[in-house]
Parts: C-alpha cells; structure tokens; sequence
C-alpha cells in the first residue's frame, strides 16, 4: 500500500500593518531579525518614544471622556502636575515591559513633546474622537500570482491583514462646534469636494518628525508613500464595521513637530533649503525666517503654532481609487514576504534570501546586522562601546 | 439573512455537506447550550466552524458577537483560518445565488466575517482588560514563566531564608512523589508556583485551606502564605500579572458588572477542548453565557484529558450537563461526533477495543459514549503492528531500516506480502512521527534513550530527526561556545561568579565547560578574524583608541550582537537563529526582573555597582539557560519538516496526524521496576493526584472520589487513547520484548488492565514485525 501524504496544517498567514508590512518595507532583513526572528534591538529608542506618546494620548483621553460621561466636561490644557502624572504611569507601564527611555535627555523630551500633545492637540482632537484604538481586521487573497512556483509554501488562499487604528473621529459639519474645531477646519481645507454632513475621520498618530515628500531607495516607495498606504487601508478596513461613517480622510499627526530638537530643526532647514517638504514657511514669514537665521549649537526658535500644527498634520484624502491601489501596494509587499520565507525554507540561509530594501541610512546605522548585513559597508566589524574622554 | 438550506448550497461548492450527527450540532438553535462529545478525528474543527458560520449566515448573529476559544494558540490560528477561509468561499458562491433578494445581497456585501473572535482563554482575557478597562488602569502585562518563577523565589521563597524552613519541606515533599530526589530549592519553586496556580485555577477557598489545615501543616502552610503574598505583591507593585492573575481579573471583573460593556457585545460563546477547562475558566464561561441566554457550546472528548497536572478537571466535561443546568438553568442539547474520517478500519477497531479495555476506566468516561464509527470511505488498512526487540540498540537499528524502506527505499514487506511505501507524489519521512512519554534523548541516568539511538541510525541512512525537546541547550556546541564568550567577556576567569554561593554545582560545572570551548576556540586557528580583539576590549574594559573610554552603562544585547557577527551559523543560518533568540528573550527576562535593565555598569570609582550589574546578569541571564529553564521557542521553528522524522511526546501530538505513527509503549521498560511504574502501570498516584488531594477539599468540587492511583491509570489510559487515535493509515508500537503483551513488564500501553490481567496475550492485536 502507499502512504498518503500528511496534510499540510491549514492556517492563514497574518500580517499586522505595522509590525509586518511596513516593517518590511523599511528593510527586509530588518523585518527578519527583529520581527519573525523575534530579537529585540539594542536600540528601542524609537519604541520607547512613539509608545509613549501614544500611551499619553490614550490615557489623556479616557480621562477627558470619563469626564465627558459624567457630564462635567474638563478637556485640556491641563496643569503640567496632571500631565505628568499620566507620563509616570505610562513610564511604569513601558518599564514593565521592559522598554526604557536611554537616558534623562530622551524621558525629559518625551515628557516635554507629550505635555505638548495633550494641551496643544487634546483640546482639539478630544472632542472629536469617537473611538480610540480601534482593532481593524480583515482577508485579502493571497497574492499567489506573484510568488513562483517554487516558492510556494501554503495551502493558505488569503491572508488576514490587521492594524490599530489610534483613533476615529466622527465629524457632523452642521455643528457650530465642529465647525469651529481647528483641526476639522485643516481637514476641510484639504479636501477638494463637499463632504457629507456626517464624516469620519481616521487619524493616526505618529513618534517622529514630518518625512520630505520625495526620499525612498531607488526605485522604491518613501515613507511618505507608506504611511499613505497605511491610513488608506485601515480606511477600507473600518468600512466594514457596522458603526462606521464615511470615511473621507485620514490625518497622520507628526507628534514630534510640535516640539522639533536640534537634529529635528538641521532636518527641517536642510529640507526646506532642498524644498523636499510639502509645509514650507510662507516666503519672508516668521517660521521662514527663524528656520533661516537658526545655527547649529544655538537654542531651538519657538516657531509659531500655527506653522507646528501644520507640519504636524498630514490629511489623506480617501477615495475607492485610493484604496484599491493601496491595497494593491501591500498585496505585492505580502508577496515579496512571502517569497522571502519561501526562499528561505528552501536555501536554509537568512542573508541571501531576504531583500535589503532599506530607504534611508538612519535605519542601517541602528541596525545590529549592519556589520554582517551583505548590502551595507559602511561599518563590516563590530565597533566595542566607546565614548570620547571628556577633557 | 438566508435560509439553511441556501446555506448548505453555497457550502457544498466547495466542500461536501456535514454527515447527520454534525448537522445536529451546527442546526441547533443560537440560544441552545450545546455539549458536543467529539471523538478524535470526528470533524471537530470543521463542526465549529460550521457552526460559527451558520450562526452568522443563517441566524443573523453579528461575526464580532461571536466569541470561540481553544487550548492552544496553533488550534486557535486554524479555527480561524477555517472560519476566514469557508466563510469568504460561502460569500463568493452566495453573491453568485440569483435567486437571493437584493436586500440578502446588500447584507452579505457588509458582513465582515474577520471580526468573530477567536483565540486562547489567555489572549481573549487579555484582550478583554485591554479593551474594555477604565481611565487610570493599566492594561495587563503579561509575564513569562522565568519572571514569574523569578520573582516567586526570589521575593518569595528566598525571602528569610524561607526555603530552609523544615515544615514547609514537610508539606511539600509528598507534592514531590515523596523522594528528595531531584528536590532543590527550584524545585521546591516550581512546586510552590503550581500552588498558586491551582490555588486560582480550582477556585480554593484560600482561607479556608489556611484555617482548616491538621495542626501539623499550618505552620507551614503559613509559611506558604507569606510567600505567595510576597509574590503576589512584587507582581503587582511592578504593574504585571501572572496568567492565573490574569483570569481570575476577568472573572472578578465579569461577576462585579465591570464588563458590561463587553459582554453587551457578546452573544454566542463557543469552547474547544473543553475537556481540558478548569473551574476558573468554567466560571467565566459560565459567567459570560449567562450574559448570552445560555448560548454556550462546548466541544470535547474526556478520552483525550491530559492536562491534569497544568489545572484540568476532567470531571468538569464529563459531568457538563448536570453542571450547565445548574448555572444556566438549561440543560444541553448533547451530540456525539463519533463518524471517524481519519483512519482505516483496522485502526479504529483497535482504538475502540482500547477505550474499552479497563473496566473502571468506563466509569469515568461520558454516559453512554458511543463508539468511534468507521467513515463509509475508510480502507481496512494493514493490521496494527508491533516491533519490540531485547535492546534499545537493536529496535533503534530495525526501526531505522524500516523507516528508510518505506520512505527511501522500495517499501517495508509484511508477512502478508502486503508493501507499505511512501506516497508516490511528494512523500516523505515527514509522514511519519514517533510519540513518546518523553522525546527527551538521555535519561536521568545520562543513559541514551531510544530518541537518541534512532537519531544516530537513521542518520547513517542520510535521513535526519526533528526532536527539538529532545537535546538539552546546554550540550549543543554553538551554545556552549557563544556562552561561553558571553561568559568570558563579561566575567573573565570567572572571579565574580565564583562568589556565588547559592548557584547549583551542576551549573558552575557547565559554565566551566563553556568558558573553556570558549577560550579553545578563540585560540584556535578556526577562530574568525577581529573576534580575539572584539572579546579582549569587552574582558578588559578598554575601547582600545587613544582619547575613548569605556561608558558607564552598555546593554548586554551590543555585548551579543557584537559576538554574533563572528558566527554565521547564528546569524545566517535559521535553526542558529533559534538558539540566539534564546539568549536575547532570557536577557529581556533578566531585564525585567533585574535592578540593572540588564546593562553592563562600568564604574571605576565605584567597581562594586560594576560587579553587582554583571552578577545579576550572571545569575538572571546566563544560569537560567545553563539550567534548562529556558526552552527554545518552538513558534520559530518550521513545524514538522518534510524531510525529517519528528519524534514528538504524545501530549505534542494532540489534535495532529500522521499517515504512518510509531508509538513507544516500552523501550524504557527492560524489568518491572518500581521507578518507572508510574509511566505504564502505576502502584499509587503521582505529584497531579496528590496535589488535587490537597487542594480540592476547600472547592466547590470537594475531594475527589476516585483514590489517586486510580486517577493515574485513567490519565495513562487517556494518554495512549490519544497516541493509538493519531494514525490515518499504518500504526506501530515499539518497545522491548519485555512489555510484549503478557510479558513480565506490566503495562497499560500493551494490554493491561488495572487489575493485573492482559488482554492481548491471548489475542494480540498486533502482528509482529
């Protein structure tokens, strides 16, 4: 008699859109080590930071909505005490799980750019948020079209694609109250058709500064274009839940524009001088000549509010065109993962077989492959710690 | 939405329509309390889904309203994959239906079948405190078995020198099988650690237990009082929870109307493996479906209870209905799966002659469970056979060229002149498992064991094992030299760890060995490049560059990385990868548990602060892994490779099948003696059955009835019901020939009832190979 053949194990892949997808899109090996592998960086300076100021926000606003149920309304801007107390609980939260901040300088801007967020940004977003981190799930077919034959390692037909969503805001425009709210009128400033009445927005919230519009590898998409693709699909992700509005626009928020550091203000004039951001300083204005006249070594400018605000905010228009294409983008990055693993069950080896498709120098220079990573030169040892003598 | 019947259409596209029994399961009404007994490969899995799906489909149930859990996260991963998988084939051929209204067609267009929630009891609790908890709380942190073992015996047991306390040594010893054997301050950990667990898991009456204790043992369970507290505190102040911690919040929190809002969402709840629930899960789910009108449907098969000694009370299926009506106040719709779509004739026969062999082992089972039933396209299949030899070395040699004839060869011949051989198409080793008590390689007497001996001949045929319980961590080579450098960087000669005094022998005896593969190789000739230099400035503390010193604090992760650009086979190679995550996962442990983030202090005016940081990365990182704490992470490893033979133990293989499954019933057993009797033929109940014996007085079980040593012959009789029910085609039990049936090593897995008679030595179902 002959054996059958053991059925292979049915199970859909999943992929989450930050963890797996943009993560892999930021650099392939990358994703390797850190996400499939499971090793943790050396450097979480960037989990630290965006998981706190998320947390912040998060904590912040249940308390405005506590608040808000029980009929005394008490939104930001609120005593530094207070603000600082929610920062020292999320501290120990983070801590718990074993992220700290490196050093007294990055916790001393965390709290800084946190307390900005919720006293400049609360009392505006607060108001209008109706949900906050909201689970998004949903199936796509897997694109096996795009993965070789030889490669295929699945019975899967689909994938499940899921994502947090940081907040979802509802929007009735016949409200005065809305209609004063300067973050919907930025909104409103942005799209080009009447929207309905009642609209949702979807808005994430991210640790870093505003990205120039232009930078990617060669050829490759830029974390403009990503993060575009991100909100886009959990637009079509939220669709599908029952107490969804239309959704007209996402708004990623830059938290760290509200308060840029040094390194932050030599990013910003470098790009401003190249014209690689889309939130330039109107031409002879205060923001223009702050950023103009600032040396390195000297204290920050305090840029105007309304310039910070404006760079902290990207709105996204959302249109079905919009969506499928970016839909179709992160079908060909589940793809090119897919291949990956694939070739990687078939070759048994880690550096050949997964792309080396990083945008931008910074994420080589915190990588803890960059000495053995094949696609990278600028250091091929390991350097021992080190720091100059202070004379 | 739409009617069953349009239903079942839409659903035989794609696949064939449910046999009678499963339609009785997935048509019953959503409000109906279902107990359905599913046999082992009875189409469990799909019932449920089924089920889920009709739920959505038929009776207009929202998809997130639906909550299903099970045991594991791999059994969780594929219910949903079904449920995704059919549900979008089930939409795809019901959006082709014409003679549906356009009103059905705009419903089904909206339905987003992604959000019913499916998951472990663990993951859904966790979910549920995340989601669903009020301003100024903290989400759960989770902790990980080493932190929390960590901290009990660190703020807990180590506290006053109370593992010297005698009476507490008293109390625990009999939860040891009564030896000092093996009985160390770890030890008495892990036994303190299942306390606590059980302690929340069956519901104690906590202080009733401390009250009510014999004049004897209240010292010292006044002792473990102190202890647990101390650990409940250190959890706490640090804002984490243990898992046990985890649920009994849930449960707090569901009985207090502090999820209201959850479980306003909540209509149906749906359990797999439900035979191996515990009283506190039972008390959620019975808590969550009483927010629901009783919709609870459990699924299970109290024939393939193992998990006895993690908290599962098999009694709490088996006696499901009574225990349904009593808090629901309804009583269950039962329905037993019992058309076996997985084997041949010949196999069913034998698993249905097995579960029927011991007659006080029927008083335990489900009232009138029915037998398995072969499906109308099962084949007969070849007999059961039966391999057993005088040595391990000569079944390890014929077991061996068994496997290569059949999976590389021309196939195996039997007496009959029948040939069992590989499929044609894509067949290989990978079809084919051996199960065992144990897949571990040595035994306690450092003696070779049959996973060893067959890894050792089947290699000579070019065919390799996976067995990745099999080998301890420490006696891989890569580990012991990159331990070794670890070692040897951070502590050179070993001047620090040779000031602790409370760190076992056998582990100092290990880190020496590592420190010296280590030196050898940095010295040899196969040393890389750059790495004597790399390790020199860690030893020495000195970046080596004239206006640079070392800094005050470095994570021990740079140290790692650093090392491991001179290994590829660590960081190019995938298994090597799985060794390296062992290391890093145990230094984030060390890092919660720690007062130093697991960092490396360098202070020259302060070398003291220096020492201590490395001690407790000494102590916290490195020993755990020397002393087979730390596992690998199997969720990394590619699940049963085609081309290897995976020797699996036969709790692993629950819910998984093999075309060919090899069972050790007795290579173990070369005389009836009494150290391994508790593995086939028990004199008296082990550590499980005492601990239950203990704690469940103060439940609302109350002791149990059975006396211990029959509860250790249920589990054993369980245990190869599960191993003999895993085989679609050909099964085969291996083992010494003495526990040939009838032979002189008495033994549940060949026959033997509990009273002592064997009923395959007249008629042996086996035909020997």
């Amino acid at each position: 008699m002959r054996l059958v053949k053991r059925p292979a194990i049915y199970s859909l892949p999943s992929y989450s859109l930050t963890g797996d997808l943009l993560g892999f899109l930021r650099c392939g090996l990358q994703y390797r080590y850190n996400r499939i592998g499971q090793l943790p960086s050396t450097r979480p300076v960037q989990a630290w930071f965006g998981q706190f100021i998320h947390g912040v926000l998060e904590e912040s606003y249940r308390r405005y909505n506590e608040s808000r149920k029980g009929g005394r309304v008490d939104p930001p801007p609120w005593k530094k005490a207070r603000v600082e107390e929610i920062c020292e609980l999320i501290k120990k939260r983070l801590a718990a799980q074993g992220l700290f901040p490196w050093g007294a300088d990055l916790e001393e801007l965390g709290y800084r750019r946190a307390e900005a967020a919720v006293n400049e940004l609360g009392p505006e977003l607060f108001p209008l948020i109706h949900r906050a981190e909201v689970r998004l799930t949903g199936a796509r077919v897997l694109p096996v079209s795009k993965i070789p034959e030889e490669y295929r390692f699945r019975e899967a037909d689909r994938y499940e694609v899921v994502g947090v969503v940081d907040v979802i805001t509802h929007v009735q425009l016949s409200h005065p109250e809305f209609r004063r709210n300067r973050l919907v009128q930025s909104i409103l400033k942005d799209l080009p058709d009447n929207p309905p009445d009642n609209f949702e927005v979807i808005i994430d919230y991210k640790g870093m500064r505003r990205p120039p519009v232009k930078v990617g590898s060669a050829g490759g998409p830029s974390f403009w274009d990503i993060y575009g693709w991100q909100i886009q699909t959990y637009a079509h992700l939220r669709k599908a839940h029952e107490d969804s509005l239309p959704v007209v626009a996402g708004v990623i928020l830059y938290v760290n524009e509200l308060l840029p550091t040094a390194s932050d203000m030599v990013n910003l004039r470098d790009e401003v001088k190249a014209g690689l951001t889309d939130v330039m300083p109107s031409a002879g204005g205060e923001a223009d000549r702050l950023i103009r006249a600032w040396r390195e070594k000297a204290p920050i400018p305090a840029l105007p509010i309304e310039y910070r605000l404006e760079r902290m905010m990207r709105v996204v228009q959302i249109t079905p065109q919009s969506i499928q294409t970016s839909l179709e983008e992160f079908d060909e990055v589940v793809a090119r993962i897919e291949v990956c693993r694939g070739k990687e069950l078939q070759h048994g080896s880690v550096l050949s077989t997964w792309e080396k498709n990083v945008i931008d120098e910074s994420t080589c220079a915190a990588c803890d492959a960059r000495t053995f990573c094949p696609s990278y030169d600028k250091e091929t040892m390991p350097s021992v710690p080190a720091i100059r003598v202070r004379s | 939405m739409i009617t069953l019947d349009e239903l079942y259409t839409a659903y035989q596209t794609f696949r064939s329509l449910p046999n009678n029994e499963q339609r009785e399961a997935v048509e019953q009404l959503p409000k109906r309390a279902l107990f359905i007994v599913a046999g082992p490969g009875t189409g469990k899995t799909t019932c449920l889904a089924l089920r889920i799906l009709k739920l959505i489909f038929v009776d207009d149930v929202p998809p997130r309203s639906i909550l299903a859990t099970t045991f594991t996260v791999k059994a969780a991963a594929e219910l949903r994959s079904r449920i995704l998988s059919w549900g979008f084939q089930l939409l795809e051929a019901l959006q082709k239906n014409g003679s549906l209204s356009a009103r059905t067609h705009e419903q089904l267009a909206k339905l987003d079948i992604n959000q019913v929630v499916t998951g472990t009891i663990d993951s859904i609790c966790e979910r549920i405190l995340r989601d669903f908890r009020e301003a100024g709380t903290q989400p759960p942190i989770l902790v990980d078995d080493y932190v929390a073992k960590t901290l009990l015996l660190r703020e807990g047991l180590l506290k006053n020198k109370r593992y010297e306390d005698t009476d507490l040594d008293q109390f625990l010893l009999p939860l040891n099988g009564g030896t000092r054997f093996g009985y160390h301050v770890n030890k008495k950990n892990d036994l303190i650690q299942t306390i606590w667990d059980r302690r929340y898991q069956d519901q104690v009456d906590w202080r009733g237990f401390l009250r009510r204790a014999p004049a004897g043992e209240r010292a010292a369970r006044a002792t473990l009082d102190e202890i647990l507290e101390d650990y409940q505190a250190s959890l706490t102040s640090r804002g984490m929870m243990d898992f046990a911690m985890l649920e009994q919040e849930v449960l707090n929190r569901l009985q207090s109307e502090q999820l209201d809002e959850f479980l306003q969402e909540i209509k149906v709840i749906l359990v797999d493996e439900y035979q191996d629930t515990n009283l506190l899960q039972e008390a959620i789910y019975f808590e969550m479906a009483k927010a629901c009108d009783g919709a609870l449907t459990v699924v299970g098969d109290d024939d393939q209870s193992l998990y006895r000694f993690r908290g599962a009370t098999v009694e709490l299926f088996s006696d499901f209905e009574r225990r349904c009506n009593d808090a629901l106040g309804q009583r269950p719709k039962k329905v037993f799966l019992k058309k076996n779509y997985r084997s041949t004739k010949n196999v069913i026969r034998f698993v249905n002659g097995y579960a029927t062999l011991d007659r006080a082992y029927q008083e335990v089972r489900v009232r009138s469970k029915p037998p398995l039933e072969e499906s109308p396209k099962a084949e007969q299949g070849v007999p059961i056979l039966g391999m057993f030899r005088a040595d391990c070395n000569t079944l390890a040699g014929d077991l061996a060229n068994f496997l290569q004839r059949v999976f590389r060869g021309c196939g195996f011949r039997l007496a009959d002149g029948s040939v069992i051989q590989a499929a044609e198409e894509g067949g290989d080793v990978g079809d084919c498992a051996l199960l065992c008590s144990s897949p571990q390689e040595y035994n306690f007497s450092e003696q070779p064991r049959l996973p060893l001996l067959l890894r050792q001949e089947l290699r000579r045929h070019g065919i390799e094992t996976f067995n990745p319980r099999g080998q301890d961590l420490t006696e891989i080579p890569i580990i012991q030299l990159f331990g070794g450098l670890l070692l040897e960087c951070l502590d050179p000669g070993g001047v620090l760890q040779n000031q602790f005094r409370n760190i076992p022998q056998g582990i100092t005896a290990t880190f020496q060995l590592w420190r010296q593969a280590a030196l050898d190789y940095v010295d040899s000739p196969d040393a890389a490049d750059g790495l004597k230099d790399y390790a020199s400035a860690w030893v020495n503390r000195d970046p080596q560059k004239r206006g640079w010193e070392w800094p005050r604090s470095v994570p021990v992760l740079e140290l790692i990385y650093g090392l491991v650009h001179f290994f590829p086979e660590l960081h190019d190679d995938p298994e090597g990868h799985v060794y390296l995550e062992v290391f890093t996962r145990q230094v984030s442990a060390c890092g919660q548990v720690g007062k130093f983030s697991a960092r490396v202090v360098h202070e020259p005016d302060n070398p003291t602060l220096g020492e201590a940081s490395v001690k407790e990365l000494i102590r916290d990182f490195l020993a755990p892994i020397v002393s087979g704490t730390i596992k690998v992470n199997e969720d990394l490893m590619e699940a049963f490779p085609r081309d290897r033979l995976s020797i699996l133990s036969i709790h692993q293989s629950k819910g998984l099948e093999f075309p060919l499954t090899i069972v050790d019933v007795g290579s173990d057993f070369r005389s009836n003696h009494a150290a391994h009797a508790f593995k086939r033929f028990p004199r008296d109940g082990g550590p499980p059955h005492v601990m239950e014996d203990l704690l469940r007085p103060y439940t609302s079980l109350g002791a149990p009835a059975r006396f211990p040593v029959n509860r250790a012959f249920d589990d054993l009789y369980r245990q190869y019901f599960v191993a003999y029910s895993r085989p679609q085609e050909v099964i085969l039990l291996v083992g010494l020939t003495t526990t040939l049936p009838g032979g002189t090593v008495p033994n549940v897995a060949t026959g033997w009832d509990r009273a002592g008679n064997c009923a395959w030595a007249s008629r042996t179902p086996l035909v020997q190979i």
